[in-house]
């Protein structure tokens, strides 16, 4: 224990150089957690977003992105599919329910979903939880909307306020829905998924909203009301895509191919844990390439920390000499030298495991908002831990080197004065 | 000159008739162009288990399993096509189940464009379906494929996977024959 005293308060001595290695180090410990953390989160905030929907239909493109423009919000469609193929497919024998999905309209950066109620019996996220309401209650009438979470906290909506709706996906768009304003009339509790950040109206609504738009601009001021609408036309000729559940899962594998071999429209059913394990096995590339330079970032960080002990060995001589001269057998050098490392080593993971924690602090938020990615402020995993045990025997390992080298000469080098 | 050729007035008309003709069956029956994907060596899997019930459909370019995709032609095609059938029926030994799982192999039905009466100009394939009843589903944690050593031409298959609790996908080829649920 006195020797590691020693090694403290010889490494105190050296402030500004020893500083500087900690960082180094904590900087790429920080990098390879925070990897590994934004990797499996990723996976984990992805995969409790929809469950218990058994098949997506949409129009045909690639699984995975039909899976991330209906459900994340993620990129647009390519095509929208047509009411009668939709009704097609919802009266097959093997399907128990479907919900509608309509989307393209925006409300202030957040998007506008065309359903029926149904879908807020019918979605599920996480482990098969219904959604619920923190307020109000599913819409109604033509114009009510129920909005996310998000969205009710961050343009601080309540029941009962009047929302309008714009045209496209924009951001910020100049064409406005404001014929036909929506009532607030549902606030969904939060989910940490895409809903939280949906405006949600009837399908009916997204027909109403567009009537007198075929110009491709808003209709004159005033010649649009609700009671100048006839309810008949507000049935939606096209949507984006349906969620589907089936009576039994026997049957999925079939209806998939009835739809994926449907001949009136192109049209695409996807099992959407299928679809999410194609987008891994895609990325994991991108992962590997992640974890093998956050690997590398570590290898040479430790490499400075190499560095900087040899190089003070050599400033160190008297000191050696001094210890051996006081009584310290070379052992003592030896572990003198290695605890000098691994002190190095766990403080710079210690302090990289704090920077990790502050950055995800910070950019939580951001990731949520801009990715629907919910990376959680968790405890370290076991393999989180795993790798920084890793991390700082990499660092005795390279400590061996300074250590031995001084077991070996401290004596000799020491007391023969070359200075 | 263009003109002449429709100077007789009987051949003008029998154009036209048939420009008529073909314009009328174009609107009667508007024409679908659609394929599936055909990638010999390549093969398709789906896996569903609900309770005790487990589906296999085990879809398969012909040339993976016979080495041709047309109708045999010699006794010796006919043999090795008739040999292949017989063999994917027999699913027990293509595919293994966890042996606590208990799955017995209820039914089969193979179907491919080579057993059928008219002839077709175009790939052939295999689909076979499977149904198993397994008495401990919860014991039902894995699937290993020996078909790759029956049908050594196959070099990889695409799986669906949806059980009760789970969807997923999975790669399967020689090297690695089993995938965990």
């Amino acid at each position: 224990m006195a020797i590691v005293n020693l090694a403290i308060k010889s490494l105190f001595n050296r402030k500004t150089t020893v500083l500087l290695t900690i960082l180094a180090i904590a900087i790429s410990v920080c990098l390879l957690l925070g990897v590994e953390r934004i990797r499996t989160q990723a996976k984990e905030s992805f995969a409790n977003t929809i469950s218990g929907t058994d098949l997506i239909l949409g129009a045909r493109t690639g699984p995975i992105q039909l899976l991330l423009y209906s459900v994340f919000r993620i990129g647009n469609a390519t095509n929208n599919i047509s009411w009668q193929s939709y009704q097609d497919i919802a009266n097959h024998p093997a399907v128990e329910w479907t919900v509608p999905l309509s989307l393209g309209d925006s409300h202030r950066g957040h998007r506008v979903l065309g359903t029926t109620a149904d879908y807020f019996t019918h979605y599920r996220y996480g482990q098969k939880q219904n959604l619920t309401f923190q307020a109000g209650e599913p819409f109604n009438s033509l114009l009510d909307a129920v909005i996310g979470a998000e969205v009710a906290k961050k343009l601080g909506y309540k029941i009962g306020d009047k929302i309008v709706v714009a045209h496209g996906a924009g951001a910020t768009s100049f064409l406005e829905h404001d014929q036909f304003p929506f009532t607030v009339t549902g606030i969904l509790a939060p989910t940490s998924t895409p809903v939280d950040r949906t405006v949600h109206v009837s399908l009916e609504a997204i027909e109403a909203i567009h009537t007198g738009w075929a110009s491709g601009a808003p209709p004159l001021p005033g010649a649009m009301s609700t009671s100048n609408l006839d309810p008949a036309k507000l049935q939606p000729k096209v949507i984006t895509a349906a969620l589907v559940g089936l009576k039994s899962k026997v049957q999925m594998f079939g209806l998939q191919r009835v739809i994926n071999d449907y001949k009136e429209e192109p049209l695409q059913a996807i099992i959407p844990g299928v679809a999410l394990h194609e987008l891994w096995n895609l990325m994991s590339v991108a992962e590997q390439a992640l974890m093998a330079i956050s690997g590398f970032v570590v290898v040479s960080g430790l490499l400075g920390m190499l560095t900087m002990i040899l190089a003070s060995l050599n400033e160190r001589r008297r000191e050696m000499a001094i210890l051996r001269a006081v009584g310290c057998r070379p052992a003592q050098i030896f572990l003198l030298l290695i605890s000098e490392a691994g002190i190095l080593a766990l403080t710079g993971s210690a302090l990289g495991v704090v920077t990790l924690y502050g950055l995800l602090l910070l950019v939580q938020p951001f990731l949520l908002e801009h990715y629907g990615v919910l990376i959680s402020v968790s405890l370290l995993t076991l393999y989180e831990l795993k790798l920084l045990a890793v991390v700082c025997a990499m660092g005795l390992v390279v400590g061996l080197i300074p250590s031995i080298r001084a077991y070996r000469m401290s004596l000799s080098d020491g007391m023969t004065l070359r200075v | 000159m263009p003109i002449s050729r429709f100077s007789h007035p009987t051949r003008l008309l029998a154009t036209l008739g048939l420009i008529y003709a073909t314009s009328a069956l174009a609107e009667e029956s508007p024409e679908h162009r659609q394929h599936g994907a055909h990638e010999h060596g390549h093969a398709t899997l789906d896996f569903v288990q609900e309770g005790a019930t487990v589906n296999l459909v085990f879809k398969t370019p012909a040339a993976n399993i016979i080495g041709f995709e047309y109708r045999p032609q010699t006794d010796e095609q006919k043999q090795t096509l008739a040999n292949a059938i017989m063999q994917l029926k027999q699913g027990e030994t293509l595919f293994k189940f966890p042996a606590d799982a208990k799955c017995v192999q209820m039914s089969v039905d193979v179907k491919s464009e080579l057993t059928e009466e008219e002839e077709r100009e175009t790939h052939s394939e295999f689909t076979a379906t499977y149904v198993f009843q397994c008495a401990q589903p919860s014991d039902l944690q894995s699937l290993q494929l020996d078909l790759f050593k029956a049908f050594p031409l196959t070099e990889e298959i695409d799986g669906q996977l949806v059980t009760d609790h789970t969807q997923s996908g999975f790669e399967l080829s020689p090297d690695k024959p089993s995938v965990k649920f």
